[in-house]
């Protein structure tokens, strides 16, 4: 609604301002109209139900104009007719049910469909337009229509009715458009919210639908891999299908995990690293697994899925391949916060311990492979220790958020 | 030997559904029919004897929430995997529900625990 724009010039049937009153009187209404409508502009920034606001307007309205009727008309379209939304002084039983013409021949029509003000002092001599019945049936004298609108089509009129003789002027125009525009204003807002609201709805909707087939089709994938692995003949092959459908699985709780949290740019690493290894010591009845994290970490999601899989890997090998034959190995993998930017994750095994030789950068089982390129594009560091304890220590010393270089 | 338990299955995929089968079947149970729309389920459940279901909750039409009263009626355990868990708030009693993609171990163990049979 642009503020500099002109003022619609006013349909006005009497053309001199008669002096009806002192200039003090005239002063105090002007004064307490301004009050009105500064009130009114509090209410409808305030988020209250559009019928709350229009029903406090048309009572703000009369009492402005000094008059004993006000109403709010909606304009509908269909029917070429402006309903009754609000009203102030009117017989009960008509707010919603009456309604006028929306023709040029009523006033209200004329005023919604040209946008300017119209002031109808004499009614009983009105030659202009047709009163509408609904205000003879009131007895009303004079009536003064201005238009409701936002930004966008016409909502309806806004009109003030009065019994008593007397004259509407230009100021009281001014007053009543002043109103006008508030309430268009408040309409305009609420159909915006409303609009929002319904995208965003729709949004959720959809993304409820993806998540939904990601995670269907993550099941499709690792179920066709475990029909395989099972009709494969080779146990070394059934082992290898069997470890691709784990690596699924690691990404598929990430995906679990994303669709619960807040925000899907990221995720609390130590509750997702958590699920994880609860779902790999199903996997791996010889060892015991246990998980412990000094604080939540909350990192960018593709972060963690690849320290996830990173995870999945040095489990499944401290498993594998630190077993003395027959005793169950014990992995403890744990993961805390080093400092504001980057974490520590250990995964620690009282196995055998590796050949004393042992290069990562040279290790050749794809495990390792995979491995080795997740921490490099993740910028982290691996090392392997031996604690004197015995067994092997992997500790993953990782930047929380990607380093531009 | 205990008696094998039969198990009825209800998936519409049926890539999903061959899987759902291996894996109850590796685990020593018997499939008593594989429903991928819920007149099938309707049907097997009333021409076989069923200890337990799995049931995937959307179908390509319909859903097994009523299928799933039914079964409670008659009072054979079930559990749900399905991949939006959500569908499945607000059903009384609270459900076992699988996580789609879910570990194959990690069914036979709800299975297990539904009939309440112990590892063998």
């Amino acid at each position: 609604m642009g503020s500099d724009e002109n003022k619609p010039e006013p349909i006005v049937e009497t053309a001199p301002i008669p002096q009806r009153s002192s200039a003090n009187d005239v002063l105090s209404a002007r004064l307490r109209q301004q009050e009105l409508l500064s009130n009114l502009g509090v209410a409808a920034l305030r988020t209250v139900p559009l019928q709350e606001l229009l029903d406090e307007a048309v009572s703000v309205c009369a009492e402005g104009l000094g008059a004993e009727l006000c109403k709010v008309l909606e304009f509908l379209p269909g029917e070429s007719r402006l309903l009754m939304r609000a009203g102030f002084g009117w017989q009960e039983g008509l707010v919603g049910v009456a309604s006028v013409g929306a023709d040029l021949a009523s006033p209200s029509g004329f005023a919604l469909h040209t946008g300017k003000p119209v002031i109808s002092n004499h009614l009983e001599n009105e030659e202009r337009f047709r009163t509408p019945e609904l205000l003879l049936a009131h007895g009303v004298r004079r009536a003064i229509n201005v238009i409701l609108q936002g930004d966008g089509a016409p909502y309806g009129i806004l009109e003030v009715d009065s019994r008593s003789p007397g004259e509407f002027t230009e100021h009281d125009i001014t007053f009543l458009q002043g109103a006008a525009n508030i309430l268009g204003m408040a309409i305009e807002r609420q159909r915006h919210e409303r609009a929002l609201k319904g995208a965003l709805d729709y949004h959720k909707v959809l993304l409820n639908e993806i998540n939904h087939r990601v995670k269907n089709s993550l099941q499709l994938v690792s179920s066709l891999i475990n029909l395989r692995a099972a009709t494969a003949g080779d146990p070394n092959i059934t082992d290898v299908l069997r470890e691709a459908s784990s690596r699924i699985g690691v990404i598929a709780t990430a995906h679990e995990r994303l669709t619960r949290s807040p925000d899907l740019a990221k995720i609390e690493l130590a509750m997702y690293l958590r699920d994880l290894c609860d779902d790999l010591q199903e996997q791996v009845i010889d060892c015991d697994l246990e998980f412990s994290a000094s604080e939540p970490i909350s990192i960018p999601t593709d972060r963690a899925v690849r320290l996830a899989l990173v995870l999945n890997e040095l489990v499944t090998n401290a498993c594998k391949h630190g077993r003395f034959s027959g005793s169950k190995v014990r992995v403890w993998v744990s993961i805390r916060g080093r400092n504001l930017d980057s974490l520590s994750l250990s995964v620690r095994d009282d196995g055998r311990g590796l050949p004393n030789d042992f290069q990562i950068a040279e290790a050749r089982t794809m495990g390792m492979r995979v491995v080795a390129a997740l921490i490099a594009q993740l910028g982290a560091q691996l090392n392997v220790l031996s604690p004197a304890a015995g067994g092997t220590e992997f500790l993953v010393d990782c930047p929380l958020q990607a380093r531009n270089e | 030997m205990v008696d094998k338990k039969r198990v009825l299955v209800v998936e519409d995929d049926p890539i999903i559904a061959l899987d759902l089968s291996r894996i109850l079947k590796s685990a020593g149970m018997i499939v008593v029919g594989l429903a991928r729309t819920l007149r099938e389920a309707e049907q097997l459940a009333r021409d076989n004897v069923t200890d337990a279901a799995v049931l995937d909750v959307r179908l390509e039409v319909g859903d097994t929430l009523a299928f799933a009263r039914d079964l409670s009626v008659k009072g054979i355990p079930f559990l749900f995997q399905t991949s939006d868990p959500r569908l499945l708030e607000g059903f009384e009693p609270k459900p076992v529900v699988l996580a789609k993609p879910f570990a194959p171990d990690k069914l036979v163990a709800a299975l297990r625990n539904l009939l309440g049979t112990p590892v063998s």
